[in-house]
């Protein structure tokens, strides 16, 4: 059983704290759902724990089981085992999708070993089925042409196939119509077990009606501010975020300082 | 340099060498004159392209296409130090021309200037694979003379090391509802250079042309350099024209997203590249052709990424 530890990270870009002080231990077989208003930092977390260039590990350390990653490269957390399932997934012209996961599953397998390519295929047409992604998505070029929950349901494909430790979802339900996040919170579902850590980043808890947390975090202003369990999910679905003001005596929740960058999905809320 | 097999084995072929000519050709015609080889197609049906194999330093080549039927050709120059090649295409009124031509070997300078000239409702699609190493210079003009005439040339160049390509296109619309296609797939890796200068060209009177250019670079090394300058030259309104350009160095988000599935950035940056020209690589119809071009160019990129 793997064990993600993140230890009082913080992470800023282009100068700017984004990331404060972030306390995190994911284990194999758990499941952690993120919530938060926009712009806290959701997606930064699990950009951060991928080692996106871009933003800059301060202080504090993420360890994955023994591993030191923080100043590891992404490609070599990729390798350890940690699995970051994007937003906004990058479409890469002419490269098709089989090349590219088995590319992808080549690069975890000892030199001397070779992909057993006939049984991938099926492999692969097996879990592209169960995720109901049509025919012909081998020979598809990555992402290219693909509907945003095409997208998705591509990137939990290749979580499983990879077979990670540790994967974030950040913000798989966005763009998923109701039978689409139904097959992709199945598919998610049936993946948990002892050898996977789930991190879910959503803002809704329609995601979580499918995949059900163990343990539910709420950020905001770059800190995890409360951890608690499903009842967590009930109350920001009926009362948003607004009661914490009182809790945690926060007057507002959203800096009023612009920031210079933040992820994805805090750059579209503040309609950059 | 030696002529790969898939080239060389086939059976509707020419073969010209410095010391050697051998002519098996069975759906066109060869004639030797003073003034260079002389190739004609369109007279016979085919199964298959037809293929001419040059090696040496240069030769005159005229290549006329006739309308009888749809002709294909292979045309596979190699060449090693210097050389000068001379290619005329004449596209005969109603002829379908498709002409393949694979540029390859290591050359100290190399140049080639080809010609082509597309009567009335004659088409020509050309592809040119620009797989050799050294100094480059290329000089292609193409006249469209007759009306619904239509030239469609692809371009993939692939230069490493401190290879240099100079090429020069040049399109000419001389009839009405005429159409043009240039398609320019470039890659520089290491210190090499590649410059384009595409003009496509709709003279006055010429309405119901369609002239379009697109070109793509990517540059994987840091010194490396693409220059391409696009031109178009419209003097006539009821016309489409339009042209393209984009060059850069492989996309940081796009290098994120592989390696992020635990591809290392030089797989990744292959994987990116052989997307790059592999819709252009896949429209080679025979695969025997089509894998030896991938090895090709998986050895030429293979150091230099």
């Amino acid at each position: 059983m793997s064990k993600l530890t993140i230890e009082k990270l913080n992470v800023s870009v282009e100068g700017t704290m984004i990331l404060n002080d972030i306390d995190l231990v994911v284990r194999g077989g758990e499941t952690h759902a993120i919530m938060g208003p926009n712009g806290t930092g959701k997606s930064t977390l699990a950009s951060a724990v991928m080692g996106h260039p871009k933003y800059t590990v301060e202080s504090g350390r993420i360890t994955l089981d023994d591993l030191d990653v923080t100043a590891m490269a992404v490609d070599e957390r990729a390798r350890a085992g940690i699995f970051l399932a994007m937003q906004n997934p990058v479409e890469v012209p002419g490269v098709t999708n089989f090349d590219f996961i088995k590319t992808a599953v080549q690069t975890r397998m000892p030199a001397d070993r070779k992909l057993r390519v006939g049984k991938f295929i099926l492999e692969f047409e097996d879990a592209a089925a169960k995720l109901k992604m049509g025919s012909g998505l081998a020979h598809r070029y990555l992402n290219e042409g693909f509907s945003g929950g095409e997208k998705k349901r591509n990137e939990i494909l290749q979580m499983q196939l990879l077979k990670p430790k540790i994967a974030f979802l950040d913000e798989i339900d966005s763009g998923l119509d109701v039978d689409a996040l139904r097959i992709v919170g199945e598919a998610v579902t049936a993946m948990k077990s002892p050898d996977l850590g789930m991190v879910l980043i959503t803002h809704y808890e329609r995601l979580l009606d499918y995949i059900v947390p163990d343990f539910v975090h709420i950020m905001i202003r770059g800190r995890i501010v409360k951890t608690g369990g499903r009842e967590l999910i009930r109350k920001i679905d009926a009362e948003g975020y607004d009661w914490l003001k009182v809790e945690l005596g926060i007057d507002e929740f959203e800096d009023r300082r612009k920031p210079a960058s933040l992820g994805t999905c805090a750059t579209h809320a503040f309609g950059k | 340099m030696r002529i790969p097999t898939t080239f060389r084995d086939r059976s509707d072929i020419a073969v010209i060498g410095p010391r050697k000519r051998d002519d098996r050709l069975s759906t066109g015609t060869m004639t030797a004159s003073d003034r260079g080889l002389r190739f004609i197609f369109g007279t016979m049906p085919q199964s298959a392209p037809a293929t001419l194999v040059m090696t040496g330093s240069g030769e005159r080549i005229v290549l006329r296409f006739r309308a009888a039927h749809p002709a294909k050709v292979l045309l596979y120059l190699s060449s090693a130090d210097t050389s000068r090649w001379h290619v005329s295409v004449d596209v005969e009124d109603g002829a379908e021309a498709t002409l393949s031509c694979f540029i390859l070997g290591s050359t100290r300078n190399a140049s080639f200037d080809r010609r082509y000239a597309i009567g009335e409702a004659a088409s020509l699609d050309l592809s040119t694979f620009l797989l050799n190493g050294g100094t480059t210079t290329v000089a292609d003009h193409a006249v469209i003379s007759g009306a619904l005439g239509a030239f469609r040339a692809e371009t993939l160049a692939v230069l490493t090391a401190d290879d240099r390509l100079a090429a020069v296109q040049d399109v000419r619309h001389l009839a009405r509802s005429t159409t043009s296609s240039i398609v320019n797939s470039l890659v520089a890796a290491g210190s090499a250079t590649i410059g384009f200068d595409v003009t496509g060209a709709i003279g006055k009177g010429n309405a119901g042309s369609d002239c379009k250019q697109s070109n793509r670079g990517v540059l994987l090394g840091e010194k490396a350099v693409i220059e391409v300058s696009p031109k178009l030259l419209i003097d006539e309104f009821d016309v489409q024209a339009g042209h393209g350009c984009a060059i850069g160095r492989v996309n940081a988000d796009e290098l994120y997203y592989l390696t992020s599935r635990g591809l290392d950035e030089t797989t990744a940056k292959r994987l990116v590249v052989s997307g790059y020209v592999a819709p252009f690589v896949a429209k080679i119809d025979d695969p025997s052709i089509r894998r030896n071009v991938e090895k090709m160019l998986s050895t030429k990129l293979g150091g230099d990424i």
